[in-house]
């Protein structure tokens, strides 16, 4: 009889995160991501900071309510979130294992434009993100050092980029792969580290804030488009594609539901939505930076070309914002998370 | 499995320091504040000499602060986080013999166990 082993690959919902954890590569190989809660930037033109987040959204399994949601849902699995309609969010990614994270939307890849692969690949494009270097993505990769922020939009107008890219909205949702350091390169590097920088760091957050404006509940069906441009850079991967265990990786779907479909399923009442951008500059909320000199930004992703933001669309309107062109009008502080090796953990305030 | 001797203040600062040869942020005043309690408490903390231990909400903020899970850290101050008490106390005599029963079971065979996020086809 053959010694019993763990299991590959393993994908776990704890406390609104998502955990992936590989059990065949080491114990210490996980990747926890959770889907923070921000305000929408104005899609004015001007490039904003990055946002504070303002808690997780709540995350359930589909198959708790497989009798509740769409066939199409329970085929494709995975979790449920709930966002009202021009709501953004951005992704925390925290690890202590170097991993490789493809991210989609509508199964198009946040960080080339290109159709969603199930393979990593460095051509034409590299379509990932490398963590821990890479603590937070706002948005897709539109170009160079910045994102056009996530933000929930109704389907059916062709506002989301699986609209764009393709002219219909058949996938929706976001898609998540999750690729961990072979063992062996890892010991390899943990060797050589004493030299280096610690790669061990992990971005905590703290509890939702729990005190917004309430909108309508909301019974379109969302999926996620492109709203206003955010400072962040996408970091390229400098290891050759063999050093990443490619032989299992772990995927999640993540299903948008609206605040009406989410309240009708889950019978739980969604978060209440972020704070607007005039709330946030009179509460003085932080703003964010992280930049890393030491890491190579890459450019962004040629398949973006010719995708609109909402704001070009003329699905939002911003009121304008004081301090006229150029930089954007931030008020309160700009906290440098970067380019520290370790970056701070907490992104997030109260209100 | 092997279960450390080591006791809840030693292992705080032992992480706290660890974490300060990166980073001066993690001196005793900056995390105690960045916690939210008095430098002098935190110190007592970690020196296992506090008159009382701090409640769950401070002890979560102190392990997210150093990067240690709260699960952990509240066991190794006695505490059992208020969201598992819940859970336990819906069925009590079925979860504790659960737990006496998995004690002595191997980490592959308890991963077996926990729920995963299902995967479909797309």
């Amino acid at each position: 009889m053959t010694e019993e082993r763990s299991p590959d690959t393993l994908v776990t919902l704890r406390r609104d995160t998502l955990e992936f954890r590989f059990p065949g590569v080491h114990p210490r190989a996980r990747v926890s991501i959770s889907f923070i809660r921000t305000l929408r930037v104005p899609d004015d033109g001007r490039k904003y900071p990055l946002p504070a987040g303002f808690g997780a959204f709540p995350l359930r399994h589909v198959e708790d309510f497989a009798d509740r949601l769409p066939a199409t849902i329970v085929e494709r699995g995975g979790v449920i979130l709930p966002m009202y309609q021009a709501e953004a969010l951005w992704m925390s990614f925290r690890t202590a294992w170097p991993s490789a994270i493809q991210v989609g939307t509508g199964k198009i890849c946040a960080v080339t434009g290109e159709a969603w692969r199930g393979k990593l690949a460095k051509k034409p494009e590299q379509n990932y993100l490398i963590a821990p270097q890479q603590p937070w993505l706002d948005g897709y990769a539109m170009d160079k050092g910045e994102v056009r922020q996530f933000v929930a939009m109704p389907l059916g107008r062709g506002y989301t980029v699986e609209e764009q890219k393709t002219g219909t909205a058949k996938w929706n949702g976001i898609q998540l792969q999750c690729f961990p350091l072979r063992r062996a390169q890892w010991e390899e590097e943990q060797r050589a580290r004493e030299e280096r920088v610690d790669f061990s760091q992990v971005l905590m957050l703290e509890d939702a804030a729990d005190a917004y404006s309430v909108r309508e509940p909301s019974a379109v069906p969302l999926g996620i488009a492109p709203g206003g441009t955010i400072e962040q850079e996408i970091y390229e991967d400098d290891r050759p594609l063999e050093h990443w265990d490619r032989a299992y990786p772990a995927r999640v779907y993540v299903h948008l539901l609206n605040s009406h479909d989410w309240m009708r399923v889950t019978g739980e009442t969604p978060p209440e939505t972020p704070i607007t951008i005039e709330a946030y500059r009179r509460a003085g909320i932080p703003w964010f930076d992280h930049y890393r000199d030491d890491l190579e930004s890459r450019p962004g992703g040629e398949g973006f070309e010719g995708v609109k933001s909402i704001g070009a669309m003329g699905a939002v309107e911003d009121p304008p914002a004081p301090g006229g062109e150029g930089a954007a009008p931030v008020s309160g502080p700009v906290i440098d998370t970067g380019p520290s090796s370790r970056p701070r953990r907490v992104r997030s305030a109260e209100f | 499995m092997t279960r450390e001797a080591r006791t809840l203040g030693s292992f705080l600062r032992e992480h706290r320091e660890a974490l300060r040869e990166d980073d001066s942020s993690y001196s005793l005043r900056q995390v105690a504040e960045r916690v939210g309690i008095q430098p002098s408490y935190l110190s007592q903390v970690e020196r296992d000499v506090a008159p009382s231990l701090p409640a769950e909400e401070t002890l979560v903020r102190l392990a997210h602060e150093l990067e240690l899970d709260p699960d952990l850290v509240l066991a190794m101050a006695g505490k059992v986080s208020s969201d598992l008490r819940e859970v336990i106390l819906q069925r009590p005599q079925l979860f504790a013999e659960l737990l006496r029963d998995l004690r002595t079971l191997p980490d592959h065979a308890l991963m077996r166990l926990v729920r995963e996020v299902r995967d479909g086809d797309w």
